[in-house]
């Protein structure tokens, strides 16, 4: 749709293509509705959800002007050419978000820096302590679709995500990162304290927490 | 590029235990693969003006790769989607 210069007339295929149009506009508002909804739920620009959702609202403001222009309900040639930039932009946008995480699966190494606020201090926790229970990879896995930032902006939702990714073996996770984050920072905390609980109690203490040498 | 970024996607969708988490980065790389085969065949159906290839482009590729992007953004959704009830039984 975007990007070539296509003469739909001349087209054997050309109403199977405007059906299709439409059906990839559709499906692209629907994307961008439901990712609108979880992006939301993350409350944080560092989750995979608002990243996918940067990308579609590009994808989707890029297909307008081709889809006008294909059902021929504008004539609007040089619109035509800012759409077909955009998707361009928006694939360089898709590559180096999916590239970043890539990269962060297989290659990086998180360490915290001595200015590092204490936020990014339970973030690095966190990681941690999914890597004890679950492995390297494992734990990078998990935070490849269900950042850690969100533990911050949103304990629930990330709680609600470690529900669905581990079934009935999420209390056990859990109460592995709660402890593990009272034993780091010295908190004590409830078994079965729920995560957002944990979190709250962690804010003042993580500011002021010394990283090991 | 998306055809290139798909190849390391693959590699970590691979290394992926998980079934749920596993089913996503598939869905991802389906998405990157479809997306770059599309853009594959309108550059060569452009190139050589074969009607085959823009059909293959514009009605098979693209619609495709939208579809199971939709069907991704409903998975990565559904991810932290859980009721309340369900949320109580699972952790207690």
């Amino acid at each position: 749709m975007s990007g070539y210069v296509y003469n739909s007339t001349s087209s054997v295929y050309g109403s199977a293509n405007n059906l299709g149009d439409w059906l990839s506009l559709a499906r692209i508002f629907g994307t961008l509705m439901v990712l609108a909804v979880a992006a939301s739920r993350t409350k944080t620009f560092g989750s995979l959800q608002t990243e996918m959702l940067a990308f579609v609202i590009i994808l989707f403001t890029a297909e307008i002007p081709e889809i006008l222009n294909t059902l021929g309900y504008a004539s609007i040639a040089p619109i035509q050419d800012f759409g077909s930039e955009l998707h361009a932009v928006s694939m360089v946008v898709l590559t180096g978000f999916v590239g970043y995480r890539v990269y962060g699966f297989s290659v990086r190494h998180e360490q915290l820096e001595p200015g590092s606020t204490g936020d990014q201090r339970i973030v690095e926790a966190i990681r941690g302590l999914l890597a004890s229970n679950f492995g390297t990879m494992g734990a990078k896995a998990i935070d490849f679709y269900a950042d850690a930032n969100i533990a911050i902006s949103n304990p629930e939702e990330y709680t609600k995500t470690l529900t669905n990714v581990f079934g009935k073996g999420t209390g056990h996770v859990l109460t592995a990162i709660t402890q593990g984050l009272a034993k780091q920072f010295g908190i004590s905390i409830t078994d079965g304290a729920p995560l957002d609980e944990c979190i709250n109690l962690l804010g003042p203490k993580a500011q002021t927490h010394q990283n090991p040498a | 590029m998306i055809l290139g970024v798909s190849i390391p996607a693959f590699f970590v969708a691979m290394f992926i235990e998980n079934p749920k988490l596993r089913t996503l980065a598939f869905l991802l790389v389906g998405f990157l693969l479809l997306h770059g085969l599309y853009h594959a065949t309108a550059v060569l159906s452009s190139y050589y003006d074969i009607d085959f290839l823009e059909f293959l482009s514009l009605s098979v590729a693209q619609p495709l790769s939208y579809l199971v992007l939709a069907l991704f953004a409903y998975k990565l959704y559904k991810l932290g989607d859980t009721s309340h009830e369900r949320l109580r039984l699972q952790l207690h």
